[in-house]
């Protein structure tokens, strides 16, 4: 009865160990709260009614011109890649229970048939190492899981500034367009006043020539402003999500709609490490990667082993029970080698937790700088530059009503005050990527550099100027 | 006779009136401590004025000061050039053939200057070519020049030193100098001008001597039209009218309307009675004197201008394109079109009178031409004045003239359309 009782007591021990998947839901809502922290944004609960919901919520907004907020919410409804991230979340919870869970007892039943009768073997066991190591694996699949929900928050994070920033390049792209029409309705006029100049019989040919020329880069500028708008919605489309009859939303007005607050500059570097989802992964991936070091001994001793109860019923003896077990010797691997495998593993997560820190440091500063930079050059061009370009718009009109200079004067002056609020476009979605990359950076997300050098004023080139 | 009198008392008046304002000026002396009436009628040089003289030990002290000057060309255009006391151009030097005249020169100018007599008799040391008859007259340096008046005429005085920069900024007057002697009939008026032109950019405030070619403010005594005071004169009167020109690069053919004249001297000298003709026309070169002389015997208001087109013109731009046979509107209409500060401005200006539909100009700028007439705009400026010939003794500026009737253009009725068989 001893024994009875012993070997329930033993199972039921077994069975508190296999917690379920429920008991891990709330990992998904913290990981939303953290993204909306993080983002500003909802995000869902991923569940089929709450996607189905969200789906008919958004529907209208696309019909609506879209605001950046808008986008940002559209994105995380319909983008697939927050469910893929989602779904990630997923696996690693489900690690985390695996990784509490017992390994399944072994049983070995072995039977021999004689002529005066049989022999039966029974034996349960029960992998020995995995009963050892289940602390340290639990807490290793808990840094995993940890890391998980870093990632993901930081991909989330990513997900709302590239929207961001595409919403940025899209405005751009569209403020471009219409300084392109602007230019070539000053080239058109300016050939069109030549036109009738040649007409009457007072121009030569080079001089019209060089007209139509004008005219020509412009309507090339034109046709190219319009190509990188189409790209440029593109890019934001697909952040979205979107297709079919859905891509087809239009941007709404710039309105000011989001102020950057951009708080103590001077703590830009502290602030971002730490609020820095990259570093928070790392330390997760340390605490994991410490979990294994010092247990290669361990390992080599019971690795593969087992302990149990074994019962043999013999011919002639009936049934006997015992204790089962098997042990590794370690004597040609005493698991020093996984020791210090471990170990190393360990030194390389902490170099480069250490190289990360400098980097985001050094983000940090760099990306502070720049937004500094940028948003001055910005206010300088605004305040200062543009209007000097308007006035001289105006001063050459002066002396156009003085006879001083002809029309031609005053197209040119017009076609150069475009060009300048060409480049002022580009100061402006400069000084607008400077801002994302640091409010993402200070949510947790350092920005990749940018790789592609795509400005609102490239389509200049086709002017030939 | 009676008016050619008061005209003399005036002038003599006048001349002691600015003469005891010369710096540092003593009580006028002469030998019998009297002014004496000039045995000559003085020049009148209008919009300028005869330079002030002391008469010591029985030589004509005058004083040139050479200086940066602020000159209003006309109301609206003004600009910092250089004259002498304080005059663009400088005053009339006035005196009579064998006078011994003594000039005193102080240059205020920020740089080396001389004065050249140009056209007198005088000792060579006094020429005032700088480096070649003496050496310049530095900032603040005041020299003299003493000669004797050994021939009579009209002369100028100019600046010999980097002439191009100190003849653009407008250094140079004119030199009366009577006959001692007088041949011929006397006159009852005699004007002197001044000929020059200069480089005002629009909206600037200082002569740009460097310019070459594109001169863009025409001037007669300093100064254009509208702002040239007008040649009033009384029907008969005999008239002179002596013209010298120091401008840069250009020769000026001023032409007098209504009437005709002879070219009576140069600044070489008189012209034999036997070698002058009748013109209408007196080409002045850069660098000469021509006198001309008419009696007034037609009564009205007769222009008297260069006849070079672009000289009566102000501020002209020659950059732009020629629109004849254009359709002014479509200008308009593409620049409305495409630059919205024009929109602005011409929106602005719907509300202005019709004159300010040129709009906005730039500062210190004239337009090309224009000055009110009795029957609208007189479409000139630059070298260009009236000359009023009255019945009688004028008074002030002499008005408008009132045409008789029946000597007025006027559009042609259908009646004399039909007459004379001219279509419409």
């Amino acid at each position: 009865m001893r024994g009875n009782r012993g070997l329930y007591l033993w199972v039921l021990g077994l069975c508190s160990c296999t917690a379920g998947l429920e008991n891990t839901a709330h990992i998904e809502r913290d990981v939303r709260t953290r993204i909306e922290h993080r983002t500003g944004a909802e995000v869902g609960d991923g569940t089929a009614d709450w996607q189905k919901r969200a789906e008919a919520e958004c529907r209208p907004w696309l019909r609506e011109p879209l605001t950046e907020e808008r986008a940002v919410r559209v994105a995380l409804i319909r983008n697939a890649s927050v469910h893929a991230s989602f779904a990630r979340l997923g696996i690693a919870r489900a690690d985390l229970v695996q990784a509490g869970l017992i390994a399944n007892p072994i049983l070995d039943l072995n039977a021999k048939f004689f002529r005066f009768g049989s022999e039966v073997e029974v034996g349960l066991a029960q992998p020995f190492l995995d009963l050892l190591l289940r602390p340290r694996r639990r807490a290793q699949a808990d840094a995993d899981l940890r890391a998980s929900e870093a990632r993901i928050v930081e991909e989330m994070v990513a997900l709302v500034y590239s929207v961001r920033r595409a919403f940025a390049k899209q405005r751009a792209a569209q403020s471009a367009f219409e300084v392109a029409s602007h230019l070539v309705r000053a080239a058109q006029s300016s050939r069109e006043v030549m036109d009738s100049l040649a007409a009457a019989g007072n121009v030569i040919k080079p001089q019209q020539t060089e007209q139509e020329i004008v005219q020509s880069r412009a309507q090339l500028s034109m046709a190219r402003a319009e190509a990188q708008q189409i790209e440029a919605r593109e890019d934001l489309t697909h952040l979205l999500g979107l297709f079919g009859e859905d891509a087809a939303w239009t941007l709404a007005p710039a309105s000011g709609e989001r102020r950057f607050e951009p708080g103590d500059l001077s703590q830009a570097e502290a602030r971002a490490v730490a609020a820095s989802l990259l570093l928070e992964q790392r330390y997760a991936q340390i605490d994991a990667v410490a979990q294994r070091s010092g247990m290669g001994a361990t390992e080599a001793i019971f690795g593969g082993r087992s302990i149990g109860l074994a019962a043999k019923r013999e011919v002639e003896a009936g049934w006997g029970f015992g204790p089962a077990g098997s042990l590794a010797l370690p004597i040609f691997d005493s698991g020093d080698v996984r020791d210090e495998a471990a170990e190393a593993a360990l030194r390389v997560e902490l170099a480069e937790l250490t190289q990360d820190a400098v980097e985001v440091r050094s983000t940090a500063r760099r990306l502070r700088e720049r937004w500094i930079s940028r948003s001055r050059e910005l206010r300088y061009r605004n305040a200062v530059l543009q209007p000097l370009h308007t006035q001289l718009v105006r001063d050459v009109l002066t002396h156009y009503n003085a006879m001083q200079v002809g029309p031609f004067d005053v197209f040119s002056a017009r076609i150069r005050e475009l060009r300048a609020q060409a480049e002022l476009l580009d100061a402006a979605y400069e000084a607008d990527l400077a801002r994302l990359d640091l409010e993402e950076l200070f949510a947790g997300h350092a920005p990749r550099e940018m790789q592609e050098e795509w400005r609102p004023s490239m389509f200049l080139a086709m002017s030939g100027e | 006779m009676t008016s050619t009198r008061r005209e003399f008392l005036q002038n003599s008046a006048f001349a002691l009136t600015v003469g005891s304002a010369l710096p540092g000026a003593r009580p006028e002396t002469h030998s019998s401590g009297v002014v004496a009436a000039a045995p000559f009628r003085p020049v009148v040089t209008p919009n300028g004025a005869t330079a002030p003289h002391r008469i010591v030990d029985g030589v004509k002290v005058f004083h040139l000061v050479a200086e940066e000057v602020r000159h209003t060309f006309a109301p609206g255009l003004d600009a910092f050039c250089w004259g002498y006391n304080g005059k663009v151009h400088g005053p009339t030097l006035e005196a009579v053939e064998g006078d011994k005249v003594r000039i005193y020169v102080t240059n205020r100018l920020e740089t080396a200057t001389t004065v050249h007599w140009h056209g007198l008799y005088v000792p060579s040391g006094m020429d005032g070519v700088g480096g070649l008859s003496q050496r310049s007259i530095e900032p603040g340096e005041t020299f003299l020049y003493e000669f004797t008046l050994r021939h009579h005429g009209t002369f100028m005085y100019h600046s010999h030193h980097d002439e191009m920069t100190q003849m653009a900024m407008g250094l140079m007057g004119m030199i009366v100098v009577h006959p001692k002697s007088p041949s011929g009939p006397p006159v009852d008026r005699d004007f002197v001008y001044m000929l020059s032109e200069w480089r005002v950019i629009p909206g600037t405030r200082r002569p740009d001597p460097n310019e070459m070619t594109d001169f863009n403010v025409l001037t007669l005594n300093g100064k254009i039209f509208p702002a040239t005071d007008p040649l009033v004169v009384r029907r008969g009167d005999r008239v002179r009218i002596r013209f010298g020109n120091l401008s840069a690069m250009d020769h000026h053919p001023i032409h007098l309307h209504g009437h005709s004249f002879t070219i009576t001297a140069t600044d070489g000298g008189d012209i034999p009675e036997s070698a002058r003709w009748p013109e209408t026309t007196v080409l002045v070169p850069t660098g000469s004197t021509r006198t001309i002389e008419f009696v007034a015997t037609e009564p009205g208001d007769w222009a008297m201008h260069c006849h070079m087109t672009h000289h009566v013109m102000t501020q002209m731009g020659h950059g732009i394109p020629n629109i004849i046979g254009l359709d002014p509107s479509l200008i308009d209409e593409k620049l409305t079109n495409a630059v919205p500060e024009y929109a602005a401005m011409a929106q602005g200006a719907m509300n202005e009178s019709a004159q300010d539909l040129a709009s906005e100009t730039p500062p210190n700028s004239l337009p090309m031409v224009g000055g009110n007439g009795p029957y609208g705009t007189i479409t000139m400026s630059g070298m260009f004045t009236i000359m009023k010939v009255r019945e009688t003794e004028p008074s002030g500026d002499g008005g408008w003239y009132a045409p008789p009737a029946g000597t007025l253009a006027r559009p042609a009725t259908e009646a004399e359309l039909s007459r004379d068989g001219i279509p419409k």
